[in-house]
């Protein structure tokens, strides 16, 4: 935090990672904005992918004195992606963030307006039956896809994983005592060649080092399955000799 | 879309050269901010669509404006254009057909703005939403089809000739030397994934317009209603005292000229909704740097495709009166051979007399009659 600082985004549920953030958690990030007349920016996109009863707690509930801007749309919960169908909430005192919103207005004037078809697939997609809580819950697809990926990733030694809590990634720690990565797009682009298989590196994300990349849980178990099994191959050949659990030919 | 252009003589056009977004205003956005650094200008047109230097300044570069000539057609003066060009500048916009003044430029006009894009090494930027709303069988030219050896992006979409605005699908072509811009391709493919894509179902309705029946053909002739309405327009415009409208050859839009001086009070801000649109919401500077002054007229864009919902301004005296006798004659035209574009001028001049009188009279324009005559318009004019 600096004298410079206008705003704190805050991705919940979390891309790349999975996580869900606790309310305490939430209410002392409301708190920092609060303090510093920050404009707090909640990225909400996959709010309703929740499993085993992690509790989605939007932001814009927590105060009505913090100048936020909510952001969802129809592309995850509602797996409608194509439709480019987004929007975004603005809650707390308006009123301080007038030329703001004025400008924020001018902004969107210059591209008219949003996809027509998008704006009638909103008001059908938020009511009635919701289908994404078939697919969280146990049995579900999406549900059973995030179990088998857990499970399998946790069976490949120096792979340490924290299971989701939301969303639908996992976001795997190669041990770099085991993987000695020094450049983890180098180490995704070579996964690609040699196994076909395309997982993002962590570095994409701008996160801190190079020994994390982030696996999508979105295909079927049977595909997770195999892709996770190359993984491990893969992984196989990146063990340094002095591992302690032994180790295998690479290739 | 590749088939597209080359049915319009671009022969060797390729599905790789088409990039698509949400609407043509998305992609003019990205592909300013894809080539504008701090400094670099871009020569637009004056009069423009406001979108050119609205967006040319959000990405850091400097408008240089063109003036249209009035008394040539509004069409550009390519030595005016040349004259401009600086060491800065990037990039020449034309618009064509053109919104606000309606004009479609020749071939010949257009050749010469390719050759100082071409001798001055600027990027072509032709922005043809216009494209086949032509009247009168005007030759439209696509830009690109002049020249292989001038980077040129040329714009296009699904908003005007096939009237679905509100699916935001629009596309640019890009041709000429793309290997000297493939950097600048690079930069702009980099931002158009920040958006991830074009509006999937707008792309399904992209091959289903570009194919088959044409509609628009109907829309443009003689006796179709864009025709029709852009003839009357015109007409009914230039009987107005002090109104000089240019007749346009495409587009939507009429671009009038108001000789006389007017009262500023009397002057009605226009409401959002409004189609009747100010000069001062048009680009327009230079005008000193050609010798011209400026007269006292404005300039109000009134779009053919929409009612007015403003009078003009003016010598209201005269104009009620002439506006009187106009509105007497339409409505005896109308009840011999009632169309709906005759029908629809009838009740326009009774209301512009009305509010023309109330004007000269108290002070205070009421509203509510006008807003009640507004409500009886025959739909869909």
């Amino acid at each position: 935090m600096t004298d410079r600082t206008k705003a704190l985004v805050v991705i919940n549920l979390n891309n790349p990672t999975g996580a869900v953030y606790p309310k305490e958690i939430l209410e002392a990030l409301v708190d920092i904005a609060r303090r510093h007349n920050l404009i707090l920016m909640a990225d909400e996109i996959y709010e309703k992918i929740t499993y085993d009863g992690a509790e989605a707690i939007n932001m814009c509930t927590l105060a009505d004195d913090v100048f936020t801007i909510t952001y969802s749309g129809l592309s995850k919960t509602w797996r409608a992606a194509g439709f480019r169908s987004g929007w975004c909430y603005i809650s707390g005192p308006q009123y301080r963030a007038k030329s703001y919103l004025e400008g924020l207005q001018l902004m969107s004037n210059l591209r008219m307006c949003p996809n027509v078809p998008g704006q009638h697939a909103i008001q059908t997609a938020l009511g009635g039956y919701q289908s994404i809580d078939d697919l969280i819950a146990p049995g579900g697809l999406l549900h059973e896809q995030r179990q088998v990926a857990y499970d399998r990733l946790r069976e490949i030694e120096g792979v340490q994983v924290e299971q989701m809590d939301g969303a639908m990634y996992l976001f795997p720690r190669l041990d770099p005592e085991i993987y000695p990565i020094e450049s983890d797009e180098a180490f995704v682009i070579e996964l690609l060649r040699q196994q076909k298989i395309l997982v993002s590196h962590g570095r994409a994300f701008n996160w801190i080092d190079d020994q994390h990349f982030r696996l999508v849980t979105l295909p079927a178990v049977a595909e997770l399955e195999s892709a996770i099994e190359g993984i491990s191959d893969f992984l196989a050949g990146y063990r340094t000799p002095s591992a302690p659990h032994g180790c295998s030919e690479a290739g | 879309m590749a088939q597209y252009y080359q049915a319009r003589g671009i022969e060797n056009a390729d599905p790789d050269d088409i990039y698509l977004g949400n609407g043509v205003s998305e992609l003019i956005t990205m592909v300013l901010q894809a080539l504008l650094g701090p400094g670099d200008e871009v020569l637009i047109p004056a009069p423009d669509y406001p979108l050119w230097t609205g967006a040319t300044k959000l990405c850091g570069g400097t408008p240089v404006h063109y003036i249209c000539d009035e008394e040539n057609r509004w069409w550009p003066d390519p030595e005016e254009i040349e004259a401009k060009v600086t060491e800065n500048t990037k990039a020449l916009v034309l618009i064509n057909p053109n919104n606000p003044t309606g004009a479609v430029y020749p071939r010949h006009i257009l050749e010469k703005l390719v050759d100082i894009a071409r001798r001055h090494h600027l990027m072509l930027l032709a922005d043809e939403i216009y494209e086949n709303i032509t009247f009168d069988d005007v030759e439209m030219v696509n830009a690109a089809s002049l020249s292989d050896d001038v980077v040129t992006i040329t714009f296009s979409g699904l908003s005007k000739t096939w009237r679905v605005a509100g699916f935001r699908s629009g596309w640019i072509y890009v041709s000429g030397p793309k290997q000297r811009a493939a950097s600048y391709l690079e930069g702009l493919e980099l931002l158009m994934n920040m958006r991830m894509c074009a509006n999937v179902p707008a792309q399904h309705a992209l091959q289903a317009a570009l194919g088959g029946y044409q509609s628009i053909g109907e829309l443009i002739a003689p006796g179709g209603r864009l025709y029709e309405q852009r003839t009357t327009a015109h007409r009914l415009l230039n009987e107005i005292p002090g109104v000089d409208a240019h007749r346009a050859d495409g587009a939507l839009y009429l671009f009038l000229a108001w000789m006389q001086r007017c009262t500023p009070s009397k002057m009605m801000r226009p409401s959002s909704s409004s189609c009747c649109v100010p000069r001062r919401f048009w680009s327009r500077t230079g005008a000193r740097s050609t010798g011209r002054t400026p007269s006292t007229s404005g300039w109000w864009r009134c779009p053919v495709s929409r009612t007015w919902r403003r009078p003009l301004r003016g010598s209201l005296t005269s104009s009620a009166t002439i506006a009187r006798e106009r509105s007497r004659a339409s409505e005896a035209a109308c009840a011999q051979a009632p169309g709906r574009g005759q029908a629809a001028s009838a009740v326009l001049l009774q209301l512009l007399t009305d509010l023309l009188e109330a004007l000269l009279g108290a002070g205070e324009p009421p509203l509510a009659p006008v807003r009640q005559g507004f409500a009886a318009l025959p739909q869909r004019q």
